[in-house]
């Protein structure tokens, strides 16, 4: 098998029919693709790095089932978070988990607080605890919305193919998660 | 477990229980069977349509005078059944195109305004074709509920021949014609 770096430049497409050849070809797709999930399944679900990966694990199994079913219209990142989202729900449930803390990385909480015009309350420190345990107590359909729009940063296009609904739907809903995470800080009395 | 050894446990797994992609022409076929599906329900939707309009259509002449009152005419001339049964096929197309691939782009008033105009569309023709009074009278003679349905809306035997009648009457001279 040729070195990781020789499939690195291979777009998506191609390692997916690569490995549609030959299956040891689907270790590049999961390098390529374990790192984004895995944060991405922690964002949505808040469980543990260890039920994490046993979901990741389910995620893959269930990329590589339906390889065939990879609709080249689509992006494949929109594909593969279409796939890890839904199991990431089935499994939440699953488990009946209440989620533990989300964490926001730094680099992130820029992105997020200017979008939620959050910015004039407080410095970094204040605004990262506050932003995560508002994003902890938030309905899980909003969280999963903000998630998406300020951490993962997709565009409407690309959350309307991961959760399956129109982009009109979308807007509405990022609308919505933006004023309830808003409404959160104020019923809470957060002190910013 | 390090991040390193997840792709090596999944690739391991995948071998240990053999697991294998679905083949391509079962996804073909699934959906396939979707779309098949869809025109189903539309078809049967625009034979109820033309079910509906034959009813509307040759109905109200042939009301019993026991129901003088516009508003009366009205209650009693609308085919519930009918309208009843489309909801279901409609709810049903709705449901099954929502369920086609790239389904979930529509917005569901778009869905339901093109099924209810195809199926309006379609219901014309059928109806034009005869199909609706067939429907109607079929229904009439070996449903019993349907038949109970009526005859509560003041439609008996006699009428549902009526009806009929005045439907192949302005059907014949066409022919004729032709």
């Amino acid at each position: 098998m040729k070195k990781f770096e020789d499939y690195a430049k291979k777009t998506d497409k191609e390692l997916v029919n690569l490995s549609l050849e030959k299956r040891d070809h689907f270790v590049f797709l999961i390098k390529r693709y374990e790192q984004k999930l895995l944060r991405y399944i922690m964002r949505i679900s808040g469980l543990r790095k260890e039920d994490v990966e046993d979901v990741l694990q389910d995620v893959f199994i269930k990329i590589y089932q339906n390889l065939n079913d990879f609709d080249s219209d689509l992006k494949f990142s929109s594909w593969i978070y279409r796939i890890t989202h839904n199991q990431t729900i089935s499994n939440h449930r699953k488990l009946k988990a209440r989620p533990q803390e989300i964490s926001v990385e730094d680099d992130l909480l820029n992105n997020f607080a200017s979008e939620l015009d959050l910015e004039k309350y407080a410095d970094d420190v204040k605004l990262k605890k506050i932003v995560e345990e508002v994003l902890t107590n938030l309905d899980e359909k909003y969280r999963e919305i903000l998630v998406l729009r300020f951490m993962e940063d997709q565009s409407y296009q690309e959350m309307s193919d991961i959760l399956k609904k129109p982009i009109g739907t979308i807007a509405t809903l990022v609308n919505r998660a933006k004023k309830q995470f808003k409404e959160e800080i104020k019923k809470n009395k957060l002190k910013l | 477990m390090s991040d390193s050894k997840l792709e090596e446990k999944i690739i391991e797994t995948i071998k240990e229980k053999r697991i294998e992609p679905t083949a391509k022409w079962k996804f073909i076929v699934e959906n396939i069977l979707i779309w098949f599906l869809f025109a189903m329900l539309i078809f049967a939707g625009s034979m109820i349509f033309s079910t509906i309009f034959f009813t509307v259509l040759y109905s109200g002449k042939s009301l019993p005078m026991a129901h003088p009152g516009m508003f009366k005419r009205i209650f009693f001339n609308i085919p519930y059944f009918w309208i009843f049964l489309f909801s279901v096929f409609l709810f049903l197309a709705y449901y099954n195109f929502k369920h086609t691939k790239k389904g979930y782009r529509f917005s569901g008033c778009l869905i339901i305004s093109i099924i209810f105009l195809a199926s309006i569309l379609l219901g014309v023709i059928a109806h034009g074709a005869g199909m609706g009074a067939r429907i109607e009278g079929e229904t009439f003679r070996r449903f019993p509920p349907y038949r109970k349905i009526m005859e509560f809306q003041g439609f008996g035997e006699r009428a549902s021949f009526n009806r009929f009648e005045r439907f192949e009457r302005k059907r014949v001279p066409k022919r004729i014609i032709r």
